[in-house]
């Protein structure tokens, strides 16, 4: 059966050459848009290394602390009654913000009061970038330097390109050493291998090379230098004692566990002591997943949640316009095709087909057609994110092809094919057998 | 094989209704040859689509087979038509996109035959319309009369017991006309199928066991 349906959608499509060639432009475009935002996507919130456990983990990277103060608001209110002024007064008793401090931690407050959280299988401690520049033969390399514990290098799974990550000894005996990017280690060296041992110099001090890791694109890591927290000169950003450059994350072993964490979170925000010297007397942990971490680089909110909810939503629903007004105009397109051959339809049920057998071939031939369309797509979809890698565009986030990728392609070419082929076909098999006969054909 | 009993077609639109079959009573035997005879717009094809199952009455009885017809729509009827009937059409109405072979093929598809016996069955078909050295062409490549001949045979290679031909020599010269009545006569009398048949030929209709005629939706004969 199938055989025949295909032959005969094969034969369909090359007797119908203008309409074919409408189609397949309009799918193939579409698209090879939808597997570009897909890519994008998958590069941005897939579960690809150094990320692979990003959705069992739980960022906390920000402290807000407010200073709330009693506030009484009196109310006065005044009326003519029978010929008398008489005066209401009314006292409302609450709290007032008067100051509110959002900011990234002390690394020292971290360890001692965000150390000890029940159910992680694991925690780091991280800063965000430190900007120094190097001189190498009079050409200016800026590093961008983030702080980290051992920890980090177990929490995120980076692929070393050689070498290997500091480890605790290092770490407590404060050895200058560094993983670098294999980007700063072209730029340094002109080279990206064979760097273990060397040198970089900044800040005043020759740092010794032990690890090599391929940039990434995850925002929240990138840094071409990262170096152990202990060695650091002074607390940079260190404005008080809560107050810092840090960013702690805590790995879950399940998606349920990360619930208990966030109330652990915001029970200990509550024992947390004002400072000395400040009047900062309320304070929020929001621990945050990664997709609200993602999207609070576009919409910062004290209820992260509910900016991912909206950020995601604005995607999504961008996505779903992009997808649906292509599929509308395909669907038209599909009903005119389909209803041109309504004597075969007429045929095909008065020698005993069902509205299922009809839904089916007319669905089963829009496949094979998404299908064409979907393998001309994918190339260009290639085309494009090769473009996009190249110009540098999206903040040079550098577009990759892997499994996971061509198996989401496959499946939005099936979807689109089905959703295309669904509605026309469904609408056609329910022509009248009569009347589908009425037109005259060979 | 064929009993109708006060069958009425009514058509409505918002402005008319049209009574396109008015109180017929008919009763068609088995191995019987029928026509049908009357003016353009007589009720001749509705009556026929009825008989088919392609159609609904308005009000009467259908009975085909000693089996009473109540769901036109069903899964039931469809399987109905493909087993116990098959359809000639003035126009052919062959897929343009099927080559004659698989255009023949196409009522033991839905009857869910296999693939081997379907090729066979139909070969077998064509062999007897005489077209079995075309079955690789596609429809626009034969002639009228050929391609009313393929479309004879799709109609028989599910061996139905009643065939139903509405004006199958209406768009064909008197020889190729002649030669799809030929078979016809043919298939009525080797197979005893019951065959009725629309047309608007006298000398076609004489060929035949009986003959009806409708007028304005009235049997008057
Ligand atoms: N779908 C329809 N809607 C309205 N009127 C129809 C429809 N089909 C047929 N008719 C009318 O019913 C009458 C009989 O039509 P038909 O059976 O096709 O006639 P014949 O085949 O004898 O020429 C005609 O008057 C025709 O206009
Ligand atoms: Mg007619």
């Amino acid at each position: 059966m199938f055989k025949n349906y295909l032959k005969l959608a094969l034969r369909v499509l090359r007797r119908r050459k203008v309409f074919t060639a409408i189609s397949l432009f309009g799918i193939s475009f579409t698209l090879a848009i939808l597997m570009l935002v897909v890519s994008v996507l998958e590069s941005e919130l897939g579960s690809n290394s150094p990320l692979s456990d990003r959705d069992k983990m739980i960022f906390l990277d920000r402290i807000v602390q407010k200073n709330m103060q009693p506030d009484t608001t009196m109310l006065l209110d005044s009326s003519l009654v029978a010929g008398v002024m008489k005066y209401d007064t009314t006292y409302t008793i609450g709290e007032l913000n008067r100051g509110t401090s959002i900011s990234s931690f002390n690394l020292r407050f971290l360890q001692n009061h965000l150390s000890d959280i029940d159910g992680v299988e694991g925690y780091s401690f991280y800063s965000s970038l430190e900007q120094m520049n190097s001189f190498v033969e009079d050409s200016k390399i800026e590093m961008q330097i983030r702080h980290t514990d051992v920890q980090f290098w177990e929490l995120f799974d980076f692929e070393f390109l050689e070498g290997s990550p500091y480890n605790s000894e290092q770490y407590e005996a404060e050895e200058e050493v560094v993983v670098i990017n294999d980007e700063l280690a072209q730029q340094y060296f002109g080279r990206t291998r064979n760097v273990i041992g060397q040198e970089i110099e900044y800040g005043g001090k020759p740092h010794k090379i032990i690890g090599v890791v391929p940039k990434t694109q995850q925002v929240t890591l990138h840094a071409n230098v990262y170096s152990p927290s202990s060695t650091m000169n002074g607390y940079p950003g260190d404005r008080d004692r809560y107050s810092g450059a840090f960013t702690a994350v805590y790995l879950a072993n399940s998606k349920k566990k990360r619930a208990q964490i966030q109330e652990q979170l915001t029970h200990t925000a509550t024992l947390i002591p004002s400072p000395a010297n400040s009047n900062f007397n309320k304070f929020m942990l929001i621990g945050k997943t990664s997709n609200e971490l993602y999207a609070d680089q576009f919409m910062y909110s004290e209820e992260p949640a509910n900016a991912a909810r909206k950020i995601f939503g604005a995607f999504a629903a961008l996505l779903l316009l992009f997808t649906l007004l292509p599929t509308l105009n395909l669907v038209n397109l599909n009903v005119s095709r389909m209803l041109d051959r309504s004597s075969e339809i007429g045929v095909r049920k008065a020698f005993g087909a069902l509205r299922s057998d009809i839904i089916g071939q007319f669905v089963f031939e829009n496949i094979v057609l998404t299908i064409i369309g979907g393998v001309i797509g994918f190339l260009f979809a290639l085309l494009l994110m090769h473009l996009v890698n190249q110009a540098q565009i999206l903040g040079g986030l550098i577009l990759k092809v892997n499994l996971k990728f061509f198996l989401y392609c496959i499946a939005l070419v099936l979807f689109f094919g089905v959703l295309s082929g669904l509605l026309p076909a469904y609408r056609i098999s329910k022509l009248h057998i009569v009347n589908a006969l009425k037109q005259s054909q060979s | 094989m064929i009993s109708i009993q006060n069958l009425s077609k009514v058509y409505r639109t918002k402005t008319i209704e049209t009574t396109a079959l008015n109180n017929i009573n008919l009763d068609v035997k088995k191995g019987e040859f029928l026509s049908i005879m009357g003016p353009s717009g007589c009720g001749k094809s509705t009556l026929l689509n009825i008989m088919g199952l392609l159609d609904e009455p308005s009000k009467g009885s259908v009975e085909i087979d000693g089996q009473s017809i109540s769901n036109y729509n069903s899964k039931s009827t469809a399987r109905f038509r493909n087993q116990k009937l098959g359809f000639i059409f003035q126009s052919f109405h062959l897929i343009p996109d099927l080559n004659i072979l698989d255009n023949v093929e196409l009522p033991l598809l839905y009857a869910k035959v296999g693939r081997k016996e379907r090729r066979q069955r139909s070969e077998q078909a064509l062999e007897s319309v005489g077209l079995k050295n075309r079955m690789r062409h596609f429809p626009s490549q034969l002639s009228g009369g050929q391609k009313q001949r393929v479309a004879i045979a799709r109609a028989i290679v599910g061996k139905p017991a009643i065939i139903l031909a509405d004006e199958p020599t209406g768009n064909l010269d008197s020889a190729m006309g002649n030669e799809v009545m030929e078979i016809l006569l043919r298939l009525n009398k080797v197979m005893d199928t019951t065959i009725v048949m629309v047309t608007h030929d006298a000398s076609m209709a004489g060929k035949t066991n009986r003959l009806v005629r409708l007028y304005d939706g009235t049997q008057i004969q």
